[in-house]
Formats: C-alpha cells, structure tokens, sequence
C-alpha cells in the first residue's frame, strides 16, 4: 500500500483525514477533483495512520468494548451480564463500497445456504456490518444509484443498521468514517448526501513543475521497489500514527470557549447555511485540529483553519444560494469574532449545561 | 435503562416547538393518526421524531419505537412466511412484520418519501383500519395492528402524493433556526450531550420523565374534556369557509384541541387550543375538491376568527358536548351533530341571504385570494381537477413496465431459469408438500420476482415562452403535472430552461423538488424571439451533467415549441436553410448521437403537423423526431379550441370533466412514447 506520507502536497485533504482519524465521530470526509488527482490513493493510504484499535475478539461486528452505546446484541448481553469481553487490537481497514453494489451485500441479508442445507435462518452480515468502526470507502460517489446512498445515509444517521430484508431482523452498530471521492466532471451529488460529509476537500492538480517533478520521481521509486519506498516513508507514516494518538488523548482536555461557539454560529446564521449540522461540525473540526496542533484551546486560527473545509461544501437558504467563497467565510468569520470577544473569557462546560446551570 | 446509540432527550431538540406539540398530543389521544415533520436537512426532525420514544405514556423507551429502515422489503414490513420454520421443519408458519410488532408502540419511518409509494400506501391503509391483513402463498393472516405513525421528510427530496398526504393527521412544517443566539445556544448543548454521552440523568431526561408524566395525566383527563358547541361550530365554520376538503380535518381539528386542553390541565377546549390544533391539522390539506394547496397560516386563523364569530351567534344553544364515552372511546354523536350542523349552518346561511355576505366576508377578509387574476385560478382550478381525476382512475392503472431493476411486487411461476428466485421457489416446493433435499427442482416449483416500476426520468423542459407562446403557458404547466404526478416514479426529476426576450434562462437544473418548478411555469413572461439552437444546446449540456450514471436512459428533452426560431434574416428564401435552423440541426444532431431524445409538443398546429407540410417549422420538428429517434406527440383534440390553441381562458367550468378526460388521454399517450413503447427507456 502506498503510504500517506509519501504522497506530494494535497494539504488540505491530508488536514481533513486526520482530523476525522482524530475524531471519528465529526463525520465523512468528501474528496472532489478531476481524474488522476491522487484522490483514491490518498484514501487508500488513509489507514495507514489510523491507531490501532481494541475490538472484542469473537464479534462479527468489531464493537469496542469501551463504548457502552454502540455495541452489538451479544456484546451488549455479555457486558450487562457482566462478563468481561475478551479483545484484541487490529488495523483498521477500509471497507470498500463498489458501484455495482447490491442493496443485500450492502446492508446484508438472509444466508440462503445456510437456510437450504441446515434449515437454520443465519444473518449473513453486508458491508455495513463490516466496516462498523472502520473507514467505509465509496469510490466515485456520485454515480452510486440513489438507492444505495439513500441506504448507506440511512445507516450514517444514526449510527445503527437495521436490516429488514428475507424474513431477517437484525439491527447492528454501523459507525464508520465515511469516505468518498468523486469527479465533478461527471455529474454532481445530491445536495441531501453532500450534507452528510461533515468535510469536502477540492482536490487539485498539482501546478508548481518542482513538485510534480517529486510527484514523478516518487511514483518511479514506488513502481521499480515498493519494499524499500515504503519502509522510507513507513517511518514518516508511523510517527503520523502516534502523533494522531496523541492528539486523541488530548482531545477531551481542549478547552472551548463560549466566544469560539458564538462566533461559528453568528457565521453560520449570517451566511444563512442550512441546518444545524455545519456549526456542530466546525466546532468539533476546529477542536480535533487544536488537538492535532497541541493547542491548549480553540481560537479563531483553528476555526479559520478548519472552516472552509467544513462549511464550502454547504447550500444556504434552503438551497437557492450556493455555498460560500472560502474568502467571504474568512471575512465573516473575523467579523464574528471581533464582535463575540467583548462576552469575556467564558469556557464551555458539559456539566453545567448538563444540569441546566447554563 | 441504557439508551442505544446517539439518542438525543426529546426535550433537547431546538426550534421544533410545533412538532413536538404535534407528537405529543398525538401521543395523549391514541384516536389521532399520523404526524409528518417535514424541512431540510439538519433541522432535527429525525432526532424529535425518535425521541418521541422517551415520552411513551406506558412502555420503557427502548421497547416503545419501531424503525421502518428504507431498505424494508414488503415481507418484512407486512409479515409473511416463516423460513425457518418451512425449510427447517417444513411447516408452514407466519413471522409478524415490522407493522405488526409496532402494535402499541410508535413507527417511525424517516424520508418517508423516499420509501416506495406502494409501501407507504400500506403503512397507510394499516394506520387507517388498525388491521393487517396479509396474504401469501398457503396462508392467509388477519392481525390488530394500531400503531402511531410518526414520519419524517426533505421536501427536496421529492414530494408526497396528495392522496398520502392527507392520511396524516398532522404535519408540522420546520426549519433551520435562523438566529446566532439559538444556534450557539442549541450547539451548546448539542456538544455537551455528545461528549457527556446521553445516558445520564441530565436536565433534560428529566424534563423528558415531566412530559412523559404530563401525557400520562392527560390521558387520563381526556376522557372527561368536553368542547363547547359554539367551538365545534367555529371548526366546522372555518374548514367550510377555507373549502378543506372532506371532513376529516375538522373531526381531527375537534380532537387535537381536545387532547390540547388535557395537556393544558383543563377539561373544557377554549379558543387557543382550537387555534393552536388547527395550525397543526390544516398545514397539508387541499382545498375546493383539490383545485388549491393547503391554507396559509394567517388564512387559517382568519377563517377561525370568522367562525369563531359566527359561532357565538349559537348562543342559546351553547351547551358542552362530551367529546368521549365512559370507556374514553370517542362518541360518535360528536362526529354525527358536527354533520348535522355543518348542513344547518349551510341552509342557515343560504336561507337568511346570507351566503353573499359569508362570500362578501370571504373576500374583505381574505384580499390575497382575490390579487391573482381569475384566469389564473381557474387554470389552477382546471389542472388540479384534471389531476384529481386522472389520479383516480390511474391508481390501477399506471404504466407498469417489466423493469430488470423495478421493485418487486409478487411472485409468479416461471419458465425462465435466469429469472429463477432460489428461495421463493424452495418456498413454493415445501407448500406443495416437499421436503429437502429438493433435486431436481420441478418446473412447477420455479418461482420467479414479478417487477414493476414507473419509469424514473430526467426530464429537461425548454419550454418556448416567446410572443407566439403567450396563449399556452398557464394550460402547459398543469398539463405537464399530470403527466409528471400521474406517469413517472415520483423521484423524477424536472429542470426548466426558458427561452424568452431573445435569451435562453436555466431556471432549474433537474430536481425533484417539482413544485418548484411548477410554480416558476405560471409566472414565465411570454415575449421577445426564440432562440431555439442555444436552448437545445444548455439543454443537453445540463442534462449530461446531471445524469450521474452517464446513462442516457430515462433522460430527455421535452421541447414546447411550435418550432420556429426567429428572428430570420432578411430577404431569406428558405428558412429551412437558413443559419439559425441549421445551428437547431446541428443540436440535434448531437443529441441524437448522445441518444438524449427531442420529445416536441407543439401547442399551436396540431393537425396540419401530420399532413405533407412545408412549413419550415414542421419540417425542423420533423427532423428532430427523425435524428433523436422520438416523437412529436400530438395533442388530443378536446384540449385544443377552434384555432387548434390549448384552451386558455376557462369560461365554462361544464366542460371542466371532459377536459380531465382529455388531460389524462394525453397523459397516457406521452407516456406511451416515454414508456412502454419507446425503446430507449427500456434499454
């Protein structure tokens, strides 16, 4: 596998793909941009800097035992008997979602030879299943048939699979980083599956001859000794992995300011964007990113780093407005801030708006 | 009890103050049938519709909902036969589907509208008898099945048909909050939630335990609410008075305010919870024998002030109606006096003259439904009655085309081995007594998926809004609904491209969201030339970037025009030769080697299109048809007047049922060359 590092500039989309490794939870990154672009390999290589993570060992579905809410029936049944789950670490993988996918590979479905040779009714688990607490990948987004995406939206939403297909019921944790690329040449994304990306990255061509030269050179080397090529970079890759460890661990420690909320949303609401989704998603960005940087807190550099990754890919006034220019949102978040400084130096706290003190 | 997954408090949703009245009263009275929520994206209406779960009066919040995931099959949904059971022990045995283990809980089905028409109709039909009724090869299985629907949809993403629409009792229109404040307050807690987890017992699950502790109180008040005769009328008054069509709004209004008062701590239904039910009710119903939309909010509350007013007049007989019986059942008398009164506030109006005044009253009070001309809505008028009929009569007759990749609707025997369904012919077998191993598998025993779909189109119209056009538009845009609502799957698409004052203007690239492109229709300004070429030309540049699939099937132009590009040049001998026309050839020329379709109505020459001809713009269309491969479709002749016009001014409305006659024949023959019969949809 190529590694990530090894891959010529792209910065923007490398940001984007390691705040999602940082926090999972923010939601898909979209890559967009013309063929040959790197925007497969860079997906591909993405797991490359993905810590390794603890799974329970036996479970189809790879729950983490950590998270009492996501978990599988059995699993679930198991801890609240209190058994205690045997585990394992694995890489994680990329699952792959390809074009031609059916509905019953996707979500999954009865296993019919199971059901003929031992009359037993079996869940046969689908893609969905396997890439729970992994990196789904759809390649070509756009030209997934609209059933498709509406099942694997449908499953994004709530972070649970429910089959009902065959005469099986089954309902399984389904939380994946979801991960897509397409070619705008080709025809746009409905704006409904545009809105689940949490983070949308243009992907360029490279214009400065110097790197392309490196991008020439690096392709070459990889093509004659892919061994060696990637023991170089492999380092670099490993040293990617601890650093977004580590920033995983901080995570919870980043303080936010009340200011730094106030002025994504006096953003948001200026440049009309529609729903909630954006803000959220900005704040939670701008958090992973202080985290990746080792900020002690969110200030206006992360949220103006972290923006225009989260916000240009979003219609505005119900969809009669395109989505912002990457300057206008720098304008208006600078505006914003300027204007929520005077509220004081206040930080953002779960507890006290937990128990309704704010 | 530990929740599963993201599961938001009900009480921490922002900004959907409406819809979470909506469910909860839904919630208090089991007699009150479906809520819709429907907005954009990321408002929260799935996160308020599924937390609707913490405040089920009587179960525990993880045994109270139901999901309809949207990849359900119609066994699943329904019940059907138990596999297991057949092929493991070879009986036949049924297994309950997802609506009969939803008996006494909550459903909820998110995009609603994105589930197949003929799976919501069952829903439907199942919300509205409380019985299930399913049958399959071998058994046959009646089960109670009362459930509250709650349903939620992206209005972009498609519309509902109006006949599903209006089995929902409520419906709650949301959006986005708009203001900085709510945003960074609802962010707020949205971030505390996510990162403290939502298991706890923080302020709001125990908000949530008040409301949930509240509904269960005023479940147990509804039965002793009575509503005062003098509301009953101002309800009925004002359903009449706004021409809501059917009854069902005003018995559904009687009981939303009922259930309203219970929850307010009162056993008498006052003004406000009148007001605030009928907002809930009104919001997606149509109006004179479906010829207008829903109500406006204001119209709403205009036409209850009105009623209200009227209503005191019943002064004498101002008595308090009991909504209920002893056993909390709903009492029919209720339902039966509304009736009654509804035709005695009638005759007494009419009697007393005063169906002049109450029509004089109708027009101060309503100014806003008298700005549009009264052609305009009499076309209105026209096109949604057509629509109503078609409607009706295509119900069981909609093109169905054997589609590959069409839903599955039952199965059949079959001949084909390819087509062959391994587990419904096994099925098949052990009915007819078998046992596996089944080898060889008998001819008799093959089953095979019957499908069926409309066809899904992409449909770019570039219709011809130029001087010679200006008689047609207002006929064209409710001509063009049937065809769209009554002949294509309801996730077509629809975009508009205009060619007006000498320009061609993309006013929408294909979207579901037709509505929207409907109304643009009526308010297109017919002057200026037609520049006929550049049109084809965004046209087909449009459609191929929309198309995602690089399929060209299902995609095509739908060209209204009578054909003639203009200006010509000066001195010009024949047209046909000239510049501009060549420049159309030449479009569609590349249309048809795209196989993207030309499909022309011509609005203004119909009979002579058909005969030897040698005007230069029945030769272009012909050509077009001849290059694209498709088809001039001919108007019937009952929609044309004497000068072979689509009718435009509507002055009898006598006429009205055979125009819809003529409307749905159309329909069915544009969808005749757009379907069944056209080889390209058909692939």
């Amino acid at each position: 596998m190529y590694p990530f590092s090894g891959i010529v500039g792209q910065d923007d989309a490398k940001l984007a793909l390691a705040i999602a490794a940082v926090d999972p939870g923010i939601g898909g990154v979209l890559l967009s941009g013309m063929k040959g672009t790197g925007k497969s390999t860079l997906v591909r290589s993405f797991v490359n800097i993905l810590p390794d993570q603890t799974v329970v060992s036996d479970c189809v579905y790879g729950c983490v035992p950590d998270d009492d809410r996501f978990l599988c029936d059995s699993c679930r049944d198991a801890a609240e008997a209190g058994k205690s789950l045997g585990t394992i670490t694995r890489r994680p993988s990329l699952v792959t979602v390809p074009l031609g996918v059916t509905e019953d590979r996707l979500l999954g479905t009865i296993n019919v030879e199971k059901l003929l040779k031992e009359g037993f009714k079996e869940f046969l688990p689908g893609l969905l299943a396997n890439a729970n607490n992994q990196v789904l990948y759809v390649d070509e987004v756009n030209l997934l048939s609209d059933n498709i995406t509406d099942d694997i939206l449908d499953a994004c939403a709530g972070g649970f699979n429910t089959v009902e297909r065959e005469g099986v019921s089954v309902t399984h944790p389904a939380r994946f980083v979801l991960v897509g690329t397409m070619n705008p040449e080709e025809g746009n994304l409905r704006p409904q599956i545009l809105d689940r990306f949490a983070m949308s990255v243009d992907v360029r061509t490279e214009m400065n001859p110097l790197r392309r030269i490196d991008i020439i050179e690096r392709n070459l080397a990889w093509e004659t000794d892919s061994e060696r090529f990637g023991n170089a970079f492999g380092k670099a890759d490993a040293r990617l992995r601890k650093t977004i460890s580590a920033a995983r661990r901080r995570l919870e420690g980043i303080r936010l300011p009340v200011s730094a909320i106030e002025t994504v949303a006096g953003a948001m609401s200026s440049l009309k964007v529609d729903g909630q989704r954006p803000d959220l998603v900005t704040i939670r960005a701008a958090r992973a990113w202080a985290a990746l940087e080792d900020r002690g807190e969110v200030n206006i550099e992360a949220l103006k780093s972290v923006a225009p990754l989260c916000v240009c890919h979003r219609t505005r006034s119900g969809g009669m407005n395109q989505p912002p220019e990457p300057d206008e949102l720098m304008e208006v978040l600078e505006k914003n801030s300027s204007a929520s400084k005077s509220a004081g130096q206040r930080y953002f706290d779960p507890e006290k708006v937990l128990t309704g003190e704010e | 009890m530990m929740a599963r997954g993201h599961s938001l408090p009900f009480s921490a949703v922002m900004g959907l103050e409406r819809a979470a009245l909506a469910i909860r009263l839904s919630l208090v009275d089991d007699t009150l049938g479906g809520v819709l929520i429907s907005g954009t994206r990321g408002t929260g209406k799935s996160t308020l519709a599924s937390a609707a779960r913490f405040l089920h009066p009587c179960l525990e919040p993880d045994d109270a909902l139901v999901r309809v995931p949207l990849g359900v099959t119609e066994e699943n949904l329904m019940g059907g036969l138990d596999l297991q059971e057949i092929l493991g022990r070879g009986m036949l045995k049924t297994r309950p589907g997802l609506l009969q283990r939803a008996h006494g809980r909550i459903l909820l089905i998110d995009n609603v509208n994105l589930l197949s028409d003929r799976l919501v109709d069952l829903v439907l039909d199942c919300t509205a008898s409380g019985i299930l009724t399913v049958e399959r090869e071998g058994v046959s299985v009646t089960a109670e099945s009362r459930f509250k629907l709650f349903a939620t949809m992206d209005p972009e993403e498609g519309t509902l048909r109006p006949q599903l629409l209006d089995r929902f009792d409520m419906s709650v229109q949301v959006e986005s909050l708009e203001t900085p404040e709510e945003r960074a307050a609802l962010a707020i807690r949205l971030l505390a939630l996510e990162q403290k987890g939502c298991g706890g017992s923080d302020v709001f699950r125990q908000r949530d335990l008040l409301l949930r502790e509240e509904i269960g109180r005023a479940r147990k008040r509804l039965s002793r609410v009575g509503i005062k005769v003098r509301s009953l009328a101002a309800i009925v008054f004002a359903m009449s008075l706004l021409e809501v069509d059917g009854h069902r709004p005003e018995l559904v209004i009687t009981k939303a305010s009922g259930a309203l008062a219970a929850l307010r701590g009162r056993t008498k239904v006052i003004w406000d919870d009148v007001r605030d039910a009928a907002g809930l009710v009104t919001g997606h119903r149509t109006r004179g024998g479906g010829a207008q939309g829903p109500p406006s909010e204001e119209a709403v509350m205009k036409a209850l002030k009105t009623g209200w007013g009227i209503g005191s007049r019943f002064g004498a007989a101002d008595i308090l109606l009991q909504l209920r019986d002893t056993q909390g059942r709903l009492l029919e008398a209720v339902t039966a006096g509304m009736d009654s009164m509804d035709e005695e506030v009638r005759s007494w109006s009419s009697e007393t003259g005063q169906l002049k005044e109450r029509k004089g009253m109708f027009e101060s009070e309503f100014p806003e439904f008298m700005k549009s001309s009264v052609l305009k809505k009499l076309m209105d008028r026209i096109s949604l009655t057509a629509l109503a009929g078609t409607g009706s009569k295509h119900t069981g007759a909609k093109p169905s085309l054997d589609l590959e990749r069409g839903k599955r609707v039952r199965v059949v025997p079959t001949d084909d081995p390819r087509k062959l369904d391994v587990l419904q012919t096994v099925i098949a077998a052990v009915v007819q007594g078998q046992r596996l191993p089944l080898v060889p598998l008998e001819r008799s025993w093959w089953r095979a998926w019957e499908r069926s779909a409309r066809p899904r189109a992409t449909v770019m119209l570039v219709i011809d809004a130029s001087k010679s056009s200006s008689g047609y538009l207002f006929g064209l845009s409710s001509l063009l609904r049937t065809l769209f609502e009554d002949h294509f799957d309801p996730l077509s698409r629809v975009g508009l491209i205009s060619m007006n004052r000498g320009r061609v203007v993309l006013h929408f690239k294909p979207t579901r969201n037709r509505l929207r492109v409907y109304g643009r229709m009526r308010d297109l300004v017919s002057e200026g030339y037609t520049p006929l070429a550049e049109a084809i030309h965004t046209a087909r540049r449009v459609l191929q970037k929309s198309n995602t699939t690089g399929d060209v099937r299902g995609t095509y132009i739908l060209l209204v025009s009578d054909c003639a590009p203009e200006p010509l040049p000066l001195g010009c001998i024949d047209p046909f030769e000239s510049d501009l026309y060549w420049g159309v050839r030449k479009q569609a020329d590349l249309c048809g080697m795209i196989g993207i379709p030309i499909m022309i109505i011509d609005p203004l020459n119909y009979p002579s299109l058909h005969s030897p001809e040698r005007m230069p713009g029945r030769r272009l269309a012909r050509y077009m048809e001849k290059v694209t491969r498709s088809a001039v479709i001919p108007l019937p002749a009952k929609i044309l007047d004497s000068e072979n016009r689509i009718v435009e001014v509507v002055n009898s409305i006598v006429l009205r049922k055979e125009r819809s006659t003529a409307f749905s024949e159309l329909g069915s023959q544009i969808s005749k060359y757009s379907g069944a019969g056209c080889p390209w949809l058909r692939g």
